[in-house]
């Protein structure tokens, strides 16, 4: 598994940076910790910043005993394209980049050249989610990334992950995933499933998967619940479900939900989400 | 050796009605015996005499292999009583008769929890639920954990809560906690005082002790059935007396994606074979 850590020196990205280095320490995944820098970047400043965010990442995901390492001496390389790279090998590997640019498009094009699973973003408190600077920043990574994305919204801790769940062929990483955001924040699990007006329609594998889920999580002695909701309270249900706790949409190819959440709804639902929200891919 | 009768079929709720039961059987001293009914389309049913007894044996090997096929697959631990009884015809016809004819401390079934309250109260409107001679256990959820939830509030008989629980409990490992409920137009649920609750608290606490019950903790709380039926899902699954049409309670039961138990006593039996 790889993650990709989107960051910037604000506040909100620290906060992210906790719960990166908390979901990291759990999956043992390969890491890149992305610094978006403008155009005119101030060098020094930002690969200072860089280093002292994956300093702190190190430490969270257990110093020298955890996978990460990090050496005293850190020396960027400059890249064809004007990024600086950094790449330290420990028992996982962990590489710091600084792009300029683009924000959302340098987000976007570095999880498509590292293939990353997952990309991790922090945005602004309250009912905007934004980066200091960039409009519709998170918004714009949740809708358009290829990968799985988890915007953190500096809120209190999820105390319920809620999963909505409408296609079968839902993959492992999708399910590692929820299952660390329920082990990292001792969070019950609740998975939302679909109904038509006439009742619950039996799509078999769906149901599988569904009752596969919540025996795996009950056997682990976590609190997993199957609730159905009506396919045209959908909108509401979502926006109400993010006061409860974390949303988790699986949006694949196959999804009802790929089909409701129209990019604009998507991008609606990141702003006025009261918890983090993962859009899984 | 509490004896229940347990509805199963081939979809989501059975499988979770059948992995609970087995669950459950591991926390109380259970024998489940289970039932399943082949509801013959209507063109199906012609016939009679050889060619009935033929079309009739061939529906009950289907109910078999049915009702093996589900068994195979959930792979459940517990010792159930004898062979899975199939029958033909109408589903709450057949299950009322069984319960008739022989005795079973509760009926359960599987019912999937949605987010229509008004689909619980349909189920409670049924003439199964109506008629049934013994307790209901609808299971909603796969539900693990070691404490039964007595719910309380207006209509609640806790007469029959703890005897119908007392019939279930021999050797049991669980605890009990009471949760009283009342209205309140607020989305947070609000934990109240014990003197907010009224006499239903301590007359119930009084039953638990005389009949040798446990009763670990109480809750006095208020909110929207919503909020209610959210708090109780870290229960094993909720008990109150089969609740009045619209009542309050009624509302938390439909809400709360919890199992619920269902306690019939003299009265609501009575009204069941009345109706």
């Amino acid at each position: 598994m790889r993650i990709l850590g989107a960051l910037d020196s604000n506040i909100y990205s620290y906060r992210a940076l906790e719960d990166l280095a908390n979901l990291c320490a759990n999956t043992w995944a390969d890491v890149t910790l992305l610094m978006l820098a403008e155009e005119k970047p101030k060098q020094i400043k930002n690969e200072d910043v860089l280093i002292s965010l994956a300093q702190k990442f190190v430490e969270k995901t257990g110093g020298d005993q955890g996978p990460y390492h990090l050496p005293d001496n850190v020396n960027f390389r400059l890249q064809s394209d004007g990024s600086k790279t950094f790449v330290s090998p420990g028992k996982k590997e962990l590489i710091l980049r600084i792009r300029t640019g683009d924000y959302a498009k340098e987000i976007l094009e570095e999880a498509r050249e590292i293939d990353s699973d997952l990309i991790v973003l922090g945005c602004s408190k309250g009912m905007e989610c934004e980066w200091e600077g960039i409009l519709g920043l998170p918004k714009q990574i949740a809708r358009d990334a290829t990968c799985s994305v988890l915007v953190i919204k500096d809120t209190t801790r999820p105390s319920q992950i809620i999963s909505f769940l409408d296609q079968s062929n839902v993959s492992q990483e999708s399910l590692e995933l929820i299952n660390q955001m329920v082990t990292i924040h001792h969070a019950g699990l609740k998975i939302v499933g679909l109904m038509g007006e006439k009742g619950i329609v039996e799509k078999e594998d769906v149901q599988r998967k569904m009752l596969d889920i919540i025996s795996y999580y009950n056997e682990k002695g976590i609190h997993a619940w199957i609730t159905f909701i009506e396919k045209s309270s959908i909108e509401d249900y979502v926006a109400n479900a993010t006061h409860e706790g974390m949303v988790a949409l699986w949006i694949g190819k196959k999804s009802f939900f790929s089909r409701i959440f129209s990019r604009d709804l998507l991008g609606k639902l990141i702003e006025y989400a009261r918890s983090s929200i993962l859009i899984l891919r | 050796m509490a004896r229940a009768l347990l509805y199963l079929d081939e979809n989501l709720a059975s499988s979770i009605a059948l992995r609970y039961i087995d669950y459950l059987s591991t926390m109380i001293q259970l024998t489940p015996f289970i039932i399943h009914v082949v509801v013959p389309e209507e063109k199906e049913q012609a016939g009679t005499g050889w060619v009935r007894r033929t079309w009739e044996s061939g529906m009950i090997e289907s109910g078999k292999a049915t009702i093996s096929r589900l068994l195979k697959t959930e792979k459940v631990k517990c010792a159930f009583g004898g062979t899975p009884k199939i029958k033909i015809g109408n589903k709450d016809d057949e299950i009322l008769e069984e319960l008739r004819i022989t005795s079973y401390d509760f009926f359960a079934e599987g019912h999937l929890p949605t987010s229509r309250s008004q689909d619980f109260h349909d189920l409670l409107d049924s003439e199964l639920y109506i008629k049934a001679p013994c307790s209901i256990m609808c299971i909603k959820n796969l539900s693990v954990s070691k404490t039964v939830g007595i719910l309380l509030g207006n209509g609640v008989e806790p007469e029959t809560v703890v005897s119908e629980l007392k019939k279930i409990w021999d050797n049991s490992v669980m605890d009990i906690d009471l949760i009283y409920y009342t209205f309140k137009d607020s989305d947070n649920l609000e934990f109240l005082e014990r003197s907010h609750a009224s006499n239903l608290l301590n007359e119930t606490e009084e039953l638990l002790k005389k009949g040798e019950l446990p009763c670990s903790n109480i809750h006095v709380i208020a909110g929207t059935p919503e909020a209610a039926g959210d708090f109780l899902i870290n229960y094993a699954f909720i008990a109150s007396s089969f609740p009045p049409k619209k009542s309050l309670v009624a509302e938390v039961l439909a809400y709360t994606p919890n199992s619920v138990f269902l306690c019939k006593g003299k009265k609501s039996r009575k009204k069941g074979t009345e109706a």
